[in-house]
């Protein structure tokens, strides 16, 4: 996989080396012009995530006009929930309660918990459980435990298919939490054996930090917009790892285990589900709630793991690219590869972007603030039509996050989308300002072109200025400055300095940190902030 | 036997499918609703945009 990634930085270097090449043969006359195509094609190609963006926010409005919900029937199999649990003995005797607790047939509903050699009291509560509830709840230990999630999964997977009684299998975690109504919900998509997995939407529950509730409103935007965007394409690219539902049929089309290659054993197995035509499923109103990672270092680590393990299943599947298109079907589409690839290759399309406009600004100075315009207007309108769509689809995460929903992308690139809207008024403003300070002198002849190339390069300024919150969070002497650097350089740069941390780990073929994200483990049921409280 | 039917868990759980359809099918276009109310504020905003400069 590794040699992969490396022909394809080589490809990337010898392309740059030709162009380098051309300019250098080019006259001198036609060389300036060749630079300023190359730096607004760089420019635009860099917008790819921004059209990305408006594409998805678009599918997401139509998605209320498809009529999925007319071919469903009540459809209540027998289902094997699969919790695997590492040292989960103060949540997990809660959460098999709550489980079977679902408004579902109860006969139709089994807790298998594998216990992946825990070391605290968690094989006493389970057993206690399997006690009080029979057959209905059962205990697996792995002696030889600690290999990762996916191999506890597959443990109890090949447990559950190892007889007859399940039709559908729901992987979960300890410490999830689903609404009454959530199983019922997934499982009636099974009537069409088409499906063979079905994805629930995941919210974050404990929203009580900044951090939380930047978090709340990624998952407003990737799940609830995201994947209804990609129910319209017709393919997902992730089944949620918290909460992924799968036909019997549809885990035997896959050999009956999930992968274990990867760091994204969720993608995998979604992509191969998709792979053995079988379709994948969103379905936003089936909801799951879960504790997410506390601190920046743990969400740092978590999203790194997910970057990489993003980075692998590309490579893995890069024949989408050649002969065997065909195979991936619904996958190869260009809006899903749109999709996928923009998120991807974001960090590099970002970063190709400021710097096409940096030599500009450089080299033809109204050619760049054209260019420099038109970008960040579009990326105005990405940032608009995103955050009203997220706060109006999820009106209880817009209550909580709304602050963090608008500080999203960081203060700083909203000012910018805001002076490349309005430049003159924003102009005059900051000129009075500076009257008023009696500064006008130096606003007009040194710091406008200070602060106009600032706002150039800042695509590029704000992914490491973002990643240094994070070091900031781990001195105490500097702690407070980190939660207001992710305010002013923005949380999707964070996320974005992780992709572009995952590029360097996979290609130094790094070995992965422990799969286990902190957490406080303090998700109860009395948590849950709607109905979803009710008890047997 | 309506009675006898009526309270047959069969029919409860499909009463329950029922109402879930309907209720997640409003909520649904009730999202369409918001989502294109959005987008053609967003295209006046644009429209007004244009006619300024």
């Amino acid at each position: 996989m590794r040699w992969r990634l490396r022909v394809a930085l080589t490809a990337a270097g010898a392309i740059g080396a030709v162009v380098l090449l051309v300019l250098v043969i080019l006259p001198a006359r036609l060389e300036s012009v060749a630079l300023w195509i190359g730096c607004v094609l760089a420019v635009f190609i860099g917008a790819m995530p921004v059209f990305a963006s408006i594409m998805q926010y678009l599918l997401a409005t139509v998605h209320g006009l498809r009529r999925r919900y007319a071919r469903l029937r009540g459809y209540y199999p027998n289902t094997a929930i699969v919790v695997p649990a590492r040292n989960e003995g103060t949540v997990i005797g809660a959460t098999i309660d709550h489980l079977l607790a679902m408004e579902y047939p109860p006969e139709s509903i089994r807790v298998v918990v594998v216990d992946d050699a825990s070391t605290d009291n968690t094989a006493d509560v389970v057993r206690a459980k399997a006690a009080e509830y029979q057959a209905r709840v059962v205990y697996l230990r792995r002696e030889h435990g600690g290999l990762g999630k996916a191999h506890a999964l597959n443990h109890g997977i090949e447990f559950v298919l190892s007889d007859s009684w399940a039709q559908a299998v729901l992987l979960s975690d300890a410490d999830v939490l689903f609404e009454p109504d959530t199983l019922r919900k997934l499982t009636r998509h099974l009537s069409d054996p088409d499906v063979g997995a079905v994805a629930a939407y995941i919210k974050e529950l404990r929203a009580d930090t900044y951090l939380a509730r930047f978090i709340a409103f990624e998952y407003v935007i990737a799940q609830a917009i995201g994947r209804r965007a990609q129910n319209i394409v017709g393919a997902l690219a992730y089944v949620a790892a918290g909460a992924q539902l799968y036909s019997r049929a549809g885990l035997e089309a896959i050999g009956g285990r999930i992968d274990t290659s990867t760091l994204a054993e969720d993608a995998v197995t979604t992509f191969e589900i998709q792979l053995a035509r079988r379709r994948v499923e969103f379905e936003g109103n089936a909801v799951a709630w879960e504790e997410a990672p506390t601190d920046l270092e743990s969400l740092w680590r978590q999203r790194l793991r997910w970057a990489r393990g993003s980075l692998q299943v590309s490579l893995q599947y890069a024949s989408i690219w050649g002969r065997q298109r065909a195979r991936f079907g619904r996958l190869a589409r260009p809006t899903f590869l749109l999709l996928w690839y923009s998120g991807l290759l974001l960090p590099l399309l970002m970063f190709g972007s400021s710097i096409g406009l940096v030599v500009l600004y450089v080299s033809n100075d109204a050619w760049a603030w054209t260019a420099f315009r038109v970008l960040w207007i579009w990326y105005g309108i990405a940032y608009l039509f995103g955050t009203a769509l997220g706060l109006s689809f999820d009106p209880r995460a817009a209550k909580r996050s709304w602050l963090q929903a608008l500080a999203y992308p960081g203060l700083v690139a909203v000012a910018i989308m805001a002076y490349a809207i309005a430049p003159q008024a924003i102009d005059a403003g900051l000129e009075w300002l500076a009257g008023r300070a009696g500064r006008v002198s130096v606003w007009g002849a040194g710091l406008r072109p200070v602060v106009t190339l600032f706002a150039y390069s800042w695509l590029l300024l704000c992914v490491p200025l973002a990643y240094l919150a994070r070091p900031a969070s781990r001195t105490s002497r500097f702690r407070w400055v980190s939660p207001l650097m992710i305010y002013l350089a923005g949380y999707g740069p964070f996320l974005c300095a992780a992709q572009t941390a995952s590029y360097v780990k996979e290609l130094s073929n790094a070995t992965p940190a422990s799969d286990k994200t902190q957490k406080t483990r303090s998700v109860t049921v009395g948590a849950m902030p709607s109905r979803a409280t009710s008890t047997r | 036997v309506i009675v006898r039917d009526m309270l047959s868990l069969d029919f409860v759980w499909q009463t329950r499918f029922q109402a879930d359809i309907a209720h997640d099918v409003s909520t649904e276009r009730w999202l369409f609703a918001k989502a294109a109310i959005i987008l053609a504020i967003l295209v006046l905003l644009l429209f007004i945009r244009h006619r300024l400069s």
